[in-house]
């Protein structure tokens, strides 16, 4: 186990270095900063010396060792829009991202396994029909379509719930988190449903999916001719096969709400890191669009371990083989 | 799975049934001495008052700090932290300081406080937009207690306009700060109408009313400012969330929140010039070729090729019709009320016919093909502009295609992209806007002579001479008396409006929309302060 965590974290390396060297020279490739922000009033004097400054003079190779040196005292560069070290700049808006993300993972769970559940073990009844057709709804509807539309009708119509920003929110652990009130829950609840809506059809099918695989099989069978409870064929023998390929999915859609939720961040003013990764690379704000990929690299690296610990507690298989491999 | 028709039609029904509920009752009330909470499109990148002069920090900055001037909504010289000023000789000018004006901590404003401002306002380290361009060239001293002097290495009229962009700074705060201060809210002390109460990125600024301001004190004791970047999102939280006031009405809402009840709309012309410019300087230019694609010398080193340009494009249909409003045809260099522009310019109607006649004229009788380059999301609805101004022209036989890209590719293509580092477009859309509110920055950075030894038309990307009026602009530069500028200024812009120097568009016009019950006069600078919207008195 342990060996096979290194063997990974060496492997992340490998992958943000790549990914930096990337990003590098695709930034540079685009354009620079200076000449998107700067006062339309400088002289060429003043642009000249401001590209010096920021060493954008210099071939890409030296900028890029000059970043490989900052990065081994941990200094990623400061943001040239927000006059702050870009890793605080990602990490103040961490917080508001990823209780967004457990909440629609959570909406996607608990709505969507047992809404698959029930359409896998009764597939002709109607409700399972309308369960099914609906499903098609969720994922072929865009988000920002949807997202308009809640806002529409729950906020500017019904008046039910409000349709930007956070609401109140409490300190805990250094950072603001807004699922701890009241009024913060009501803002997350509709980003959250967005966000969640996509998820829920695809746990749903799969989870449906995998039903329909399980049931005739033997093990099934045998359990049912053994005399257990429905209930408990259900919950341990199918539901357990069932979950491999789902605990899959929910940690790399887990993994992209974090990173790409850019759609629904912005419609609903949700100040979190999707939205700024956009804003960075309109302005071309290269420290904060480094260390955010890497950031996100890691985050994969990291979920997909995670998602491998899940299957070894979910499958004695697993769990034997890679003892041996250890 | 089987699909049933009628079980995905019933699902698709639940989704538009909500539609047709009774609305809920109207947004909330305003009442004076309260809350003022505003949305705002884009938001400001940092609390320190010196570090990005973009519109969203203006904005903030202005409730917290005051500058030694002001600018008034149509970017008037008014007194701020000084109350009068005086121009002593060529060179020099002297600017008194009020009695009793004070920083939040207590401290009183000093003469001191001043100098420490403009020195470290030129040296924030890492900012690109930077105050050096306003700064520059002067040297600031003590004359005495209450008096700052300013020397300029050469006469310079807008000395006053200048320092009006640079928020004063307290010295015995702003010594010890480190940038990170300023978005703690540590060094965030200014002498303005407002105090800093939070800044969270992304999320909100909130400022608390300073019961000890100098000058009229606003209606709100406090104001909360959101950014929400969707144009949707925004209208629906006016509509919605007891937000009262939100900048930037998206064009496509204009028209459905004008009728409805409870709402209100502010206007206010934009000192901004969106235009077309030419390449004035290459003698073949990459992107004109004739019709069968063979190279042709460049057309636009014509006047009457130009002329006939402006005049086949119909710029109150575009204004009108794709801006739906959001725009005023633009005839020069700057809308009217701001000092320069000359009441003389008319804004000619569109002609067709005589436009493809002066082509003809102009040895042109099949026309020519011409790539139209530009940013596809810096203004309002750029790239519908641009096609729509290319299917005028294509009415007088131009062939022309549009290429808009986005606004980080573009910028640097058309400052630099082409060989040598020369701008490479023949023919782009592209705006400018001068926070000093008169026209002399525009004659100065966008028509004079590209000239990088002394420092002059560092924006003429269309490489536009004209030795006549380079001298005329220089002329005007030097002179200092208000009267005498303003009549060189205004011949300025005829030369240039009638050699074709640009082609202008149109004048963005930014829309404010206001929940009942709250008084706005709109302004030319694009700024948002909550000291401008009132409670209405009812």
């Amino acid at each position: 186990m342990f060996a096979s965590i290194l063997k990974r974290l060496i492997q992340a390396v490998f992958v943000v270095l790549c990914m930096t060297v990337i990003v590098f020279i695709g930034m540079n490739l685009i354009g620079n900063p200076i000449d998107l922000l700067i006062s339309p009033q400088a002289t060429q004097a003043e642009r000249e010396r401001l590209i010096v400054e920021f060493g954008l003079d210099q071939p890409v190779w030296t900028q890029y060792l000059h970043f490989l040196d900052g990065l081994l005292h941990l200094d990623l560069g400061r943001s040239y829009i927000f006059n702050e070290p870009a890793l605080k700049v990602i990490l103040t808006r961490l917080p508001a991202t990823l209780e967004l993300a457990v909440m629609a993972t959570l909406i996607a769970v608990v709505v969507g396994i047992p809404l698959g559940l029930y359409a896998g073990l009764r597939p002709h009844s109607p409700v399972s029909r309308v369960i099914m057709s609906s499903s098609i709804l969720g994922f072929s509807l865009p988000t920002f379509w949807v997202g308009m539309m809640f806002i529409m009708i729950f906020s500017v119509k019904l008046g039910w719930l409000p349709s930007s920003g956070r609401g109140e929110t409490v300190q805990m652990l250094g950072a603001d988190w807004s699922f701890l009130t009241l009024d913060g829950l009501k803002h997350m609840l509709l980003p959250a449903i967005n966000l969640a809506l996509f998820k829920t059809s695809l746990i749903l099918r799969l989870t449906r999916a995998g039903v329909a695989e399980v049931l005739p099989q033997d093990y099934v069978r045998l359990a049912h001719a053994k005399g257990l409870s429905a209930r408990r064929v259900t919950m341990v023998h199918v539901l357990k096969n069932v979950m491999i390929p789902v605990v899959t999915v929910v940690g790399l859609e887990f993994g992209s709400v974090i990173a790409f939720s850019v759609v629904t961040e912005t419609i609903f003013a949700w100040p979190g890191m999707g939205k700024l990764i956009i804003d960075s690379i309109n302005n071309l704000d290269r420290p904060v669009i480094v260390a955010y990929l890497m950031i996100i690299v890691l985050l994969f690296v990291t979920i997909n371990l995670l998602v491998d610990i899940i299957y070894t507690l979910l499958d004695p298989r697993v769990r034997f083989a890679s003892g041996r491999a250890a | 799975m089987t699909l049933d028709r009628r079980t995905f039609m019933g699902s698709l029904g639940l989704l538009f049934l909500p539609g047709t509920f009774i609305p809920a009752s109207p947004a909330f009330a305003v009442s004076p001495d309260g809350t003022l909470t505003v949305g705002m499109s884009s938001e400001s990148s940092s609390m320190d008052p010196h570090w990005h002069i973009r519109t969203a920090n203006s904005s903030i900055a202005q409730h917290i700090f005051d500058r030694i001037v002001h600018m008034d909504e149509t970017q008037n010289v008014v007194p701020g932290l000084a109350e009068s000023w005086r121009n002593v000789d060529e060179l020099t000018w002297e600017f008194t300081l009020r009695e009793g004006a004070t920083f939040h901590n207590g401290d009183p404003v000093t003469v001191e406080d001043l100098i420490f401002t403009y020195e470290r306002a030129q040296n924030v380290p890492g900012a690109i937009f930077n105050l050096r361009a306003y700064l520059g060239g002067k040297s600031f001293e003590k004359a005495d207690e209450r008096t700052l002097r300013v020397i300029t290495d050469a006469p310079n009229p807008i000395v006053p306009r200048e320092l009006s962009t640079t928020s004063i700074i307290s010295k015995a705060v702003g010594e010890t700060a480190l940038p990170e201060d300023y978005n703690s809210g540590k060094a965030t002390i200014g002498t303005g109408p407002f105090k800093f109460v939070a800044y969270k990125p992304g999320e909100v600024i909130e400022l608390e009313r300073n019961d000890d301001y100098w000058g009229e004190k606003p209606d709100w004791s406090r104001v909360v400012i959101r950014p929400i970047p969707t144009g949707g999102s925004r209208v629906a939280a006016l509509q919605s969330d007891g937000v009262d006031v939100i900048d930037t009405v998206p064009p496509s809402d204009v028209e459905h929140l004008e009728a409805e009840a409870g709402i209100a709309l502010g206007r206010g012309t934009a000192n901004r010039m969106i235009f077309l410019f030419f390449d004035h300087d290459r003698e073949v230019t990459p992107y004109v070729t004739a019709k069968d694609g063979s190279e042709i010398p460049n057309p636009f080193k014509n006047q009457m090729v130009r002329d006939a340009f402006d005049l086949a494009i119909d710029k109150k249909a575009i204004s009108a019709r794709i801006l739906s409003g959001n725009g005023a045809p633009a005839e020069q260099l700057v809308p009217t009320g701001i000092y320069g522009h000359n009441p003389d310019i008319p804004l000619r109607d569109a002609d067709m016919a005589k436009a493809k006649e002066m082509l003809a004229e102009a040895g042109y009788p099949d026309g020519f093909k011409v790539i139209l380059h530009g940013p596809n999301d810096r203004f309002i609805r750029d790239s519908a502009v641009m096609q729509a101004a290319a299917q005028m022209l294509t009415r007088i036989g131009v062939e022309i295609s549009v290429d808009a890209m986005p606004a980080n590719i573009f910028y640097k293509r058309a400052s630099s992209g082409g060989p040598d580092g020369v701008p490479e477009f023949s023919f782009f859309l592209v705006g400018y806007g001068a926070a000093t509110g008169e026209v002399s920055a525009a004659l100065r950075n966008l028509v004079h002579t590209y000239d990088k030894s002394r420092g002059l038309g560092s924006n003429n990307r269309g490489r536009y001479s004209n030795p006549e009026l380079d001298a005329m602009i220089e002329e005007g530069m030097a002179t200092v008396d208000d009267e005498k500028r303003l009549a060189i200024y205004r011949e300025c812009c005829a030369i240039a409006v009638k050699d074709v120097a640009v082609l202008p568009l149109y004048y963005p016009i930014s829309v404010w929309g206001m929940t009942d019950g709250i008084d706005f006069g709109g302004r030319s600078d694009e700024r948002t302060l909550a000291m401008d919207f009132h409670a209405a008195a009812s």
